[in-house]
């Protein structure tokens, strides 16, 4: 996995791809960390090159979502292809975090 | 039924990027779909990953992933010869709960049960056997 990422406005934009499973996920987490303690609060994940994720990433999305609410800041996620878009459905993510067709619904939803 | 591919690796997560591109190019060679295969690696890797975190607490071991090409359906096997284990027997976790209260895990025992058909754990003397199928075509 490879995250690329700048900073515009306020917003912290991170392009994810590759494969987030139980091996990646240990250095995602690391990153988002990195974040947080940088001073970001608001995310905006483009994930249309993440081929893969697996309930290890899973649970990285979801710690990362939980520091972001306790900071009460925002994140939203985009571009989610096909098999990625299922495995959050099953695992019941569409409800819990903000997952958005297009750059700009994420930008008005953070708004 | 014909084994198609059969690995055997020490239980630990460094492996786990070659045992699924065994299980993957297995499936890919008699045919089973993209879709199809992305659902395999989701279930093997929630199992492989299981057993390298909890299977041997007191020291190594290694496990085996067996792939089986049946009539209309690809079959995964997973042994290994830790401590008894029945993902089967994990109750699903509470999907409808909101981002504060959902626990982080729980979701890798459920996605094995709902990316993969035919579930099935057997304990054969001092191994865990997990079995599990998706359709070919």
């Amino acid at each position: 996995m490879e995250l690329t990422t700048e900073k515009k406005n306020g917003v912290r934009f991170v392009k994810a791809t590759g494969r987030l499973d139980a091996l990646t996920a240990p250095d995602f987490d690391r990153q988002f960390s990195a974040w947080i303690v940088a001073g970001d609060t608001a995310f905006m994940f483009d994930l249309s090159g993440l081929e893969y994720i697996s309930s290890a990433g899973l649970r990285s999305m979801l710690a990362a979502a939980k520091q972001v609410r306790n900071m009460k800041g925002k994140m939203s996620l985009v571009g989610l292809v096909a098999n990625v878009k299922e495995v959050f459905k099953i695992s019941g993510f569409y409800s819990i975090l903000t997952i958005c067709e297009s750059e700009a619904e994420a930008l008005r939803a953070m708004s | 039924m014909k084994t198609v591919a059969e690995i055997c690796r020490p239980a630990r997560p460094e492996n786990l990027t070659q045992v699924l591109a065994v299980v993957t190019a297995a499936a890919a060679a008699v045919g089973v779909p993209q879709g199809r295969r992305s659902s395999l690696e989701l279930a093997v890797e929630e199992a492989v990953v299981n057993i390298c975190r909890h299977a041997y607490p007191a020291g190594e071991g290694d496990f085996t992933v067996r792939c089986l090409d049946d009539d209309g359906r690809f079959i995964v096997e997973i042994v290994d010869s830790g401590i008894p284990f029945d993902p089967t027997a994990i109750p699903d976790p509470d999907i409808r709960q909101d981002v504060a209260s959902r626990q982080v895990g729980g979701l890798g025992v459920y996605f094995i049960k709902k990316f993969a058909d035919e579930v099935v754990y057997r304990r054969d003397g001092i191994r865990n056997l997990l079995r599990f199928s998706v359709a070919r075509e």
